[in-house]
């Protein structure tokens, strides 16, 4: 991964490194910062050219099939999406305190927060399942087996829940790789391991990640749960 | 604390779009725009200028391809583009019967034989 290897060295801790965090191409701690974050940001760039060919796809389908995604869109179930953003944003709120006290120098605070944050991540994962759970029972996974609702077309209302399975199964890989990441994290904060102790990047890194997660959600639910008539 | 803050915000937000209606997309709309500029407040304010720029490029790439393929709709197959089975044509009008290799001449009877050896065809 992307946050442990820019830190490998051959030495072990804690005399990793005889200059501290700051490494040795790098002619002072910002400029390393600078350089991680920016890397970040490059990496988030390409999640976003990720997901907008998706969204593109949706705006362009649903301007035409918009009856289809309207029935389709009453087949989900708003409180378990509405739920889902609540926590996420909760999440999200308790990454960036995580960030904060990871800036702050103060260990003893981060890795409950990380908790709360793999707790509000997998919710999210196990109100999915639920939900993808009920629509396949219910013949609303595109494929040999697809009932189309009430009223809606065969194509238009499959495009609907093909968009709907493709977009959110997307983002729950994403927030998934974001659970196993933060829980390395906090595994990390916990044992006091210098690699995210002496220099708050790590940690802001992944929280970058998970408010981009977030972020995807937040222009999801109302896509996919909030279509008006 | 304002992270607290405008989290709650967008919270409450969302809690009042409870209530369907035709302006339901808008306020959806506005509040995720809203919990885009908190994104961006947190993350990119704090970063140097090589990062924002990544920010940035991003976003004028999602305005970009956006502009660009939202009328796909519009446009209709240009025929033998992809090779499929709709047309055997190409852009010039072509199609294979104009590749055909041309038809073979007739053997040369012995009457006309000429006294010329035949060249053999370099291949």
């Amino acid at each position: 991964m992307t946050v442990e290897s820019a830190h490998a060295t051959p030495v072990n801790a804690p005399e990793h490194n005889p200059h501290g965090p700051l490494h040795h191409q790098y002619e002072d701690i910002e400029q390393q910062n600078d350089s991680y974050v920016t890397g970040m940001w490059a990496f988030l760039v390409t999640e976003i050219m990720f997901f907008g060919g998706l969204f593109l796809a949706y705006t362009l389908f649903r301007s035409h099939y918009q009856n289809d995604f309207y029935i389709g869109s009453q087949d989900m179930e708003v409180a378990f999406g509405a739920a889902n953003t609540y926590v996420l944003l909760s999440s999200s709120l308790s990454m960036a305190l995580a960030v904060h006290f990871a800036q702050l120098k103060q260990p003893k605070k981060v890795p409950p927060l990380l908790f709360l944050t793999l707790c509000g991540a997998v919710f999210f994962l196990l109100v999915k399942t639920h939900e993808y759970l009920n629509h396949i029972a219910s013949h609303h996974f595109p494929g040999a087996a697809f009932i189309p609702p009430e009223g809606a077309t065969m194509h238009g209302s499959q495009l609907y829940f093909s968009l709907y399975f493709m977009m959110t199964g997307l983002h729950g890989i994403h927030v998934f790789i974001g659970l196993i990441v933060i829980s390395i994290l906090m595994y990390l904060w916990i044992k006091r391991n210098p690699i995210v102790t002496e220099d708050y990047v790590p940690t802001e890194m992944v929280g970058l990640y998970w408010h981009f997660v977030d972020l995807v959600w937040i222009f999801l639910f109302p896509l996919f749960y909030l279509i008006p008539k | 604390m304002l992270i607290l803050m405008t989290a709650t915000t967008e919270i409450a937000l969302h809690l009042s779009l409870g209530t369907l209606g035709n302006n339901i997309v808008a306020m959806a709309i506005a509040a995720t725009k809203a919990v885009l500029v908190l994104a961006i407040f947190m993350g990119v304010l704090y970063t140097n200028k090589l990062a924002r720029m990544f920010a940035f490029a991003g976003f004028c790439w999602l305005t970009i391809i956006f502009g660009i393929l939202i009328d796909y709709r519009a446009k209709q197959p240009i025929p033998g583009f992809m090779h499929d089975q709709s047309s055997g044509m190409n852009l010039s009008g072509q199609t294979m019967a104009d590749f055909a290799p041309p038809k073979a001449n007739p053997p040369e009877t012995q009457a006309k034989g000429s006294t010329d050896v035949p060249v053999p065809v370099s291949p």
